[in-house]
């Protein structure tokens, strides 16, 4: 940890973003993209690093918690959340945004206290990018949901299925093309169940549920791929 | 249950008077009396103890556990015997949203009730979706595609005061036979069926409501929570 | 057919699968535990969710910003207040709103009662969990004074909607600090009435001391935060350790478990922190009722809120923990993303790993400790 921040002799005073952006693009170059400094400044990374530079912000500067991770569909997101350059003319125009999904991690620490957000943008219709999860075990589920809700595939992930909607669910469901489904094609054959299945033990049924249930898994995952 | 007996009057009028006599012959041409006599005790002790389920899904149940704890006492009106198991329980009220993954464990768990048994929906979800109607692709559009239901009681999530309302009404179908009523015509036509009852129903608790908030809000504090409270020690 | 006669490893690996839930009176809401166990011992807890899965942040980005602030309350039913700050926080700081000050005293009033109240509804479940029913009872009879002061300012019993964008709805005013001062005193002899009931029970030691230890890796890896986390013996609160409001100017101690009985970070300790919490939550109710501005605005409102594009991630301590909010502004009249980020979901993403190894009975205990709500878990 002292050896990273320490590096960055600076003769001007930088807010701890940019240090550690500074630190960060010394250590994987090209992979580390650009500071934004939005009203919670991020770094935008490249999706193929995001393991390693998830290691290091843990291993060499204590961020020990990850305290969010998001998934963005920019479809239809007229303006950029970068903020003008300063002094820029009034009548400019924030740039216009390109259509991507994006996986947003806010991550802190608690022992330094220290915050950071990373930005990883991919394409829109492919998007996929290494799993965090070995780092911080948290994001196994937060990436869970990021794949149910905008059909982010993230590799190496221990049990990538869905988490939120039922394993049949048709689409993704926070995707800004998504139409609201009119029926649900699971409640369409509903039928009640008979005398002799209401009579069957619940233990047998959740046993039945859980093999059902992988294998299910095993599907959705390469469907989505 | 207050007026009922009066109906009943000369029914128990004549059992006073028969009960001492073990003549067979009396008590086979007066069958039909002691068929309504048993009705109505049936349907006394029905109205009088109705189980609720335990079933919370959301915000409504935690309502729902505040009508049943010290300070609206659920039990004053025979109804405070919250049952852990669908075989135990005659009313399951339905305290928030139904998603579709829930949808098939509610479906189930009504069929695994015993019959004679009835339902509240409890607040705007799970009458019709409430707050998640417009963009809740996850949310059913109210309980009673899935399941008949008795009485619908507004609001987000409803007052107490609303749902001992709605039991008071509950209680009311139950001594008319008007619940079998709905029950037949949910299970012709549900959509129709819901939306009659829907009308009816909801207009009886939202009434009740109303009245207590004239009245001067909730019910007094101090004297019912706390003996409650002393009670359960 | 195989024989048991001879066979000593017959019942090795033959384990059982007990489904608990999502219909189930401990699990708090409609949680799906899917527990294998091998005879009485759980050898994998999986927790399914999804089952109050009510679609949020589609909604929230399908109403105007004012109008995501009661999807909010539904989110965690038992303490809204503690969603309404950091989704206000967020919003408040991407549109440049100041709060004034009788309104972030209001907000600090708020949200401690509403504290209490959630803390108080805890420790009644967690006595009906463990089998001990008259604790609801007392919880729910104070808690319900909590309600009539949260509804006498806001008009609502348990969602308030009552932080607004830019201040909140309605201040506090002498009836209502009066109702607190009655209440806070009530407060102050029941406690010790609550740790003989129960803190101190020898049955309810048993029940709990020792029983589903977090580690303090596992609470940071599983970024499990609030009375989970301090338990652990970490002292981390975000009323103080990055602090929002107007929390820096209380005094109050942070709680963290105590390890009286048990170990740090078990069942015992994770109630006792909200015990003491409830303490805390009073000390900083008086330094605020003494220090609330009797005139002055409240509410910086804006009709037709419009945010510049931005985004940001505000987070606050609600009463399970670290509740954040990502919200991304696309210069309109609705947010263009907003995702919460909850504390129970991470809490219970955990449960797998400290979860197993028990007793199945320990299952309920441990579950019930950990405080969660399912709205908030599923959203």
């Amino acid at each position: 940890m002292t050896e990273s921040e320490s590096a960055p002799a600076a003769t001007e005073p930088l807010t701890p973003e940019e240090e550690l952006f500074r630190a960060l693009k010394e250590e994987f170059g090209e992979a580390i993209r650009e500071l934004v400094s939005a009203a919670s400044p991020y770094i935008v990374v490249e999706p193929a690093r995001i393991r390693d530079v998830a290691f290091h912000l843990r291993d060499a500067f204590g961020f020990d918690s990850l305290m969010c991770l998001s998934g963005i569909d920019t479809l239809g997101q007229k303006h950029s959340t970068k903020p003008l350059p300063p002094g820029s003319p009034r009548s400019a125009k924030p740039e216009p945004i390109g259509e991507e999904i994006a996986v947003v991690y806010h991550i802190g620490s608690v022992t330094t206290r220290r915050k950071v957000a990373l930005r990883a943008p991919l394409d829109r219709r492919t998007p996929r990018l290494p799993s965090v999860s070995s780092v911080w075990k948290v994001a196994a589920w937060h990436e869970r949901e990021a794949f149910d809700m905008f059909g982010i595939v993230f590799e190496d992930h221990p049990n990538l299925t869905r988490i939120l909607c039922p394993e049949d669910w048709v689409g993704h469901p926070l995707r800004k093309d998504y139409e609201m489904p009119k029926r649900y094609a699971a409640w369409e054959h509903a039928r009640r169940p008979s005398a002799a299945e209401l009579a069957e033990p619940e233990s047998r049924v959740a046993g039945e549920d859980a093999s059902r249930a992988a294998e299910k898994n095993g599907i959705t995952t390469e469907n989505s791929r | 249950m207050e007026g009922s007996i009066e109906e009943y009057h000369d029914l128990v009028q004549w059992l006073r008077e028969h009960s001492s006599c073990h003549d067979d012959q009396v008590v086979l041409t007066n069958a039909e009396k002691m068929f309504q006599l048993a009705e109505w005790a049936i349907t006394t002790s029905r109205v009088n103890s109705i189980w609720p389920f335990t079933f919370g899904l959301a915000c409504c149940a935690i309502e729902m556990m505040a009508t049943a704890a010290a300070r609206f006492d659920l039990d004053r009106f025979g109804a405070g015997v919250f049952r852990a198991t669908p075989r135990q329980s005659d009313l399951m009220i339905v305290s928030g949203t139904v998603t579709y993954k829930m949808a098939g464990c509610i479906e189930r768990l009504w069929h695994q009730m015993p019959e004679p048994k009835w339902a509240i929906a409890m607040g705007a979800c799970a009458t019709n979706a409430g707050p998640y109607n417009a963009h809740g692709y996850h949310v059913v559009k109210g309980v009673d595609l899935i399941i008949p239901v008795n009485i619908y009681t507004p609001g987000c999530p409803p007052r107490p005061e609303s749902l001992i309302g709605s039991l008071l009404e509950l209680q009311k179908q139950i001594r008319t036979g008007k619940d079998r009523v709905y029950r037949a015509a949910w299970e012709k036509d549900r959509t129709k069926a819901a939306a009659r009852m829907r009308a009816e129903t909801s207009a009886a608790a939202e009434g009740y409501a109303e009245s207590i908030r004239a009245a001067g809000s909730a019910p007094a504090f101090t004297a019912s929570a706390n003996e409650s409270v002393e009670q359960s020690r | 057919m195989r024989r048991l006669n001879g066979n000593r490893h017959f019942f090795e690996g033959d384990t059982l699968f007990v489904n608990m839930g999502p219909q189930h009176p401990s699990t708090h809401g409609v949680l799906r535990l899917l527990i294998e166990t091998d005879g009485e011992v759980v050898t994998k807890a999986e927790p399914k969710i999804g089952y109050l899965h009510r679609c949020f942040e589609k909604s929230a980005e399908g109403v105007s910003w004012e109008g995501v602030i009661p999807y909010t309350d539904r989110m965690d039913y038992v303490g809204p207040i503690g969603n309404e700050w950091p989704y206000c926080l967020a919003v408040e700081r991407l549109a440049g709103i100041e709060v004034p000050e009788r309104g972030e005293y209001c907000r600090v009033i708020a949200a401690e009662l509403q504290r209490i109240a959630s803390h108080l509804l805890a420790f009644g479940t967690y006595g009906l969990d463990i089998g001990a029913i008259t604790p609801f009872l007392h919880a729910f009879r104070d808690r319900e004074k909590v309600l009539d002061i949260l509804e006498y300012v806001s008009g609502a019993r348990l969602l308030y909607n009552y932080i607004r964008i830019g201040g909140v709805v309605r201040p506090f005013d002498e009836k209502a600090t009066a109702m607190i001062r009655d209440f806070l005193s009530d407060l102050a002899t029941r406690l010790p009435e609550y740790h003989q009931l129960l803190s101190y029970n020898n049955i309810f030691i048993e029940r709990t001391a020792g029983v589903g230890v977090i580690t303090r890796d596992q609470a940071l890896t599983y970024n499990i935060t609030g009375p989970n986390l301090r338990a652990t013996g970490i002292e981390w609160d975000l009323r103080r350790n990055d602090p929002y409001g107007f929390y820096d100017r209380f005094e109050f101690d942070v709680a963290v478990g105590t390890g009286e009985h048990g170990v740090l970070g078990d069942c015992w300790n994770r109630y006792i922190v909200r015990l003491i919490e409830i303490e805390e939550s009073m000390r900083i109710l008086e330094q605020a009722i003494t220090m609330l501005p009797t005139d002055g605005p409240f509410w910086n409102y804006k009709r037709n809120l419009k945010v510049p594009p931005g985004e940001t991630y505000a987070r606050a301590e609600s009463a399970r923990g670290e509740v954040g909010f990502y919200v991304v502004a696309n210069g309109e009249l609705k947010p263009f993303r907003v995702k919460a980020k909850s504390p129970c979901f991470c809490a219970l993403s955990g449960f797998p790993e400290y979860g197993t190894g028990m007793l199945l009975a320990d299952v309920v205990a441990t579950l019930g400790s950990i405080d969660i709500v399912l709205g908030e878990v599923d959203r």
